[in-house]
């Protein structure tokens, strides 16, 4: 279920009455442990992923029962080789649906080309929605037992709905298991004041997502399908619009995810934390997909030696976390590339000492801010085109061909510009004024309601109503 | 409550609004809806926006001519209108140009709605809406969601519209300063709408029904040289017994870059020419 589709409309709130009111029909010695709720959420979670190809819950399931096993044996086992041999089989075994459904053919590319010849033939398989974010969280869940740092999970309902919690298995966040699975444990009750506030981000994340991202989004496809016959300023243009329509697109979509939770009584990890301010790469990589991040760090760079080695080692240590991190947007060397130059980026920072960033000068930060935003900017082009090739010729163009900016937004300004404000001023007040001028938080009910009307009226007048997908489900 | 309150109010002032607009596209789709009452109507996409004009069609074949064509939209759209504006009267003579990518190949059909939602009230046309999507049905009880983007477009012709247009023509005075890439794929295979093919058809049979003679026209795009795409349509005009004109490669226009404005829309001049050979070749079938 896509959180900005006509379903959720009316599907959610069936959903969210149901459970609640459920959960009253059973008796209080059941309902105090939660039980019958998670039974409900799986049953729910289940439901909605296989509405769009039911086999493909297999894949779920088949994922989460070698994971929920392997944790079990590898914290059962004593010595420390077999445990190594352990995780490494279960992991292997976990990340194999996403080697097969969405690397294989990626990979068989490469043979060909290496190997030379006739084309091998590709699988021409739909990709399992969200595998890449199920699979990570699972994942993370086996690394988290084998170092202790959790127990074993031995609820296989419980930790079935960790892994398939719906709000969160199409797009994340990728929640980890010592956040997530105390919660499923504890008891839920309905909560107004939790309520109000996950409505409150669903409402904002929705005007993200229907009225900025996929109205830039038009634009953006326009140009960059078309960029043979664009200007370099309208290339360039279009690159800064793609840069926040993936933002609105992602954040906005993970808003409401988390608010989807909050209303089901669950706190998720926020996923970003207004990314395009940041003074450089690398804190850019602490507020944009934290969750993802965090994985990242946890399970990748730590474990490779983090920062407690050598310079050089170090360096290639950040270089193999952000080469992950392309391979996991996609199989595609666009998005190796994209990975890469976040990597390197990341080590000249950490080499010239760039990586922070003196706060009390306001012009220094704010070309800090802005020459980080064009680095992103230009990394995004590569994350946006088909090929390495259509990549490399946009920004050639962006260089190279004069012209007129091509202005056909297919809207009036006011419809293109107007939400794309309200974003960077509702950014900027929380970055540098946290607290001070709340519209939808605001202590004078006057002013909150006035706000969530008017972002209802905006939505239904501004927004893209039709079909707008969401970038991230892809992955 | 307050949301609810909100959008009656919204739609009565726009639905008012929108009624008495006189300019700019608000103002014609009005006039196409409501008032024409011309003997031949062309419709179709933006190519039948800027192929055709009018005054040489009422000059050459002595019968009131009135553009009716809108850009970005096919046979969905173009359907909706004949509906509405067939409650009215029914026109002699319908040359409707065929675009392959808006009537006849899959895809997004909800996009053609957007012109017909402030009319959704309308008998006749609903059905399109629930055809193209079912949820449309649900959507369009909010008033606000009939104007969509649209308000603003509304609102600016309501107060001080833009857009000239002569009998609905718009005739572009641009030349194509640059040389298009323009790719033909000889092995291409053509996914064709179910949808769109159907309401060709029952445009065809309504058409009928009433007694308008119907044609299909194809004009000229830069460069091509081949037309598979529309060999549906051919299938369509046999089993019907419907004229159709194809200049889509006709090698008089499709080489000559002082026709053209884009790839794939002629200028004053290419249309001027293309309109009086057009004509030529209605007066052999009216």
């Amino acid at each position: 279920m896509i959180f900005n589709s006509f379903q959720f409309l009316w599907l959610f709130p069936i959903i969210f009455i149901g459970y609640y009111f459920l959960q009253l029909l059973f008796p209080e010695s059941i309902r105090k442990h939660g039980r019958m709720a998670n039974v409900l959420l799986l049953v729910i979670s289940y439901g909605l992923y296989m509405q769009w190809k039911p086999v493909f819950a297999l894949v779920l399931l088949g994922v989460t029962v070698i994971t929920y096993s392997f944790a079990i044996i590898i914290e059962k086992k004593k010595a420390f080789g077999c445990k190594k041999y352990l995780i490494y089989s279960g992991i292997l075994l976990a990340l194999l649906p996403l080697l097969i459904f969405k690397y294989a053919n990626f990979v068989n590319e490469i043979l060909t080309n290496v190997v030379g010849g006739g084309n091998l033939k590709g699988l021409n398989w739909a990709i399992p929605l969200g595998i890449s974010f199920f699979t990570f969280q699972a994942i993370g869940y086996l690394w988290d037992v084998y170092y202790r740092r959790i127990r074993a999970e031995h609820n296989l309902i419980d930790y079935m709905l960790f892994v398939s919690f719906f709000p969160q298995i199409m797009s994340g966040p990728i929640s980890k298991a010592k956040d997530l699975l105390p919660q499923i444990k504890a008891e839920r009750e309905f909560d107004y004041g939790k309520a109000v506030q996950g409505l409150k981000w669903i409402l904002w994340g929705m005007f993200m997502k229907v009225v900025l991202a996929d109205r830039l989004g038009m634009y953006v496809d326009t140009v960059f399908n078309n960029y043979e016959y664009h200007s370099g300023i309208s290339c360039f243009a279009a690159s800064i619009c793609y840069t926040f329509q993936i933002y609105a697109d992602f954040a906005g979509y993970s808003l409401m995810a988390i608010g989807v939770g909050r209303l089901m009584g669950f706190e998720l990890i926020n996923n970003f934390n207004r990314p395009y301010f940041s003074v450089s790469i690398t804190e850019f990589w602490h507020r944009w997909h934290i969750s993802l991040s965090t994985w990242l760090k946890d399970y990748i760079y730590i474990p490779l030696g983090g920062s407690r080695c050598s310079k050089l080692r170090n360096y290639w240590n950040i270089f193999v976390t952000f080469l992950v991190s392309g391979i996991w947007h996609g199989a595609n060397w666009t998005f190796v590339i994209w990975g890469v130059m976040h990597g390197v980026f990341q080590i000249l920072e950490k080499a010239s000492g760039l990586q922070k960033c003196d706060r009390k000068s306001g012009v220094v930060m704010a070309s800090r801010i802005l020459v980080t935003f064009i680095l992103v900017n230009f990394a995004w082009i590569f994350f946006r085109m088909p090929t390495v090739n259509d990549a490399i010729g946009y920004i050639m163009r962006i260089f190279t061909e004069q012209g007129h900016l091509y202005s056909n937004v297919g809207v009036s300004v006011v419809v293109f510009f107007l939400p794309w404000i309200m974003l960077i001023v509702s950014e900027f007040r929380d970055e540098y004024f946290p607290g001070k001028f709340l519209l939808l938080n605001s202590k004078y009910s006057f002013i909150r309601w006035c706000s969530y009307v008017t972002l209802t009226i905006m939505i239904i007048l501004f927004g893209v109503l039709d079909s707008g997908q969401f970038i991230y489900v892809s992955f | 409550m307050t949301i609810i309150a909100c959008d009656v109010c919204f739609g009565f002032t726009f639905d008012y609004l929108r009624e008495k607009a006189k300019g700019g596209e608000t103002g014609r789709t009005n006039y196409i809806c409501d008032n024409t009452n011309e003997d031949v109507l062309i419709m179709g996409s933006s190519r039948a926006v800027h192929h055709y004009d009018p005054n040489i069609i009422t000059d050459s074949l002595g019968m009131n001519c009135y553009n009716c064509g809108y850009d970005g939209n096919g046979i969905i759209l173009n359907y909706g209108l004949y509906k509405m504006l067939s409650k009215r009267y029914n026109p002699k003579v319908i040359v409707y140009e065929i675009t392959s990518a808006f009537d006849l190949l899959k895809g997004d059909n909800k996009r053609f709605l957007k012109i017909m939602r402030p009319f959704y009230n309308r008998t006749g046309i609903d059905s399109i809406f629930f055809n193209v999507d079912e949820t449309e049905k649900f959507k369009n009880i909010s008033h606000m969601y009939r104007y969509n983007t649209s308000f603003t477009q509304v609102l600016r012709d309501s107060f001080v519209p833009k857009g000239k247009n002569d009998k609905g023509y718009k005739p572009s005075d641009k030349r194509m300063e640059y040389e298009p890439v323009v790719n033909e794929d000889y092995d291409a295979v053509y996914e064709y709408d179910d949808l769109k093919l159907s309401y060709l058809k029952r445009f065809i049979i309504d058409c009928r029904r009433n007694g308008t003679k119907l044609i299909f026209v194809l004009s000229p795009s830069y460069k091509k040289t081949i037309d598979r795409e529309f060999m549906s349509l051919y299938d369509i005009c046999k089993e019907y017994g419907i004229p159709f004109f194809n200049h889509y490669c006709d090698y008089n226009f499709v080489n000559n870059k002082d026709y053209f404005y884009d790839s794939v829309h002629m200028n004053r001049i290419g249309a001027t020419k293309y309109t009086e050979l057009i004509v030529s070749e209605l007066k052999e079938v009216l």
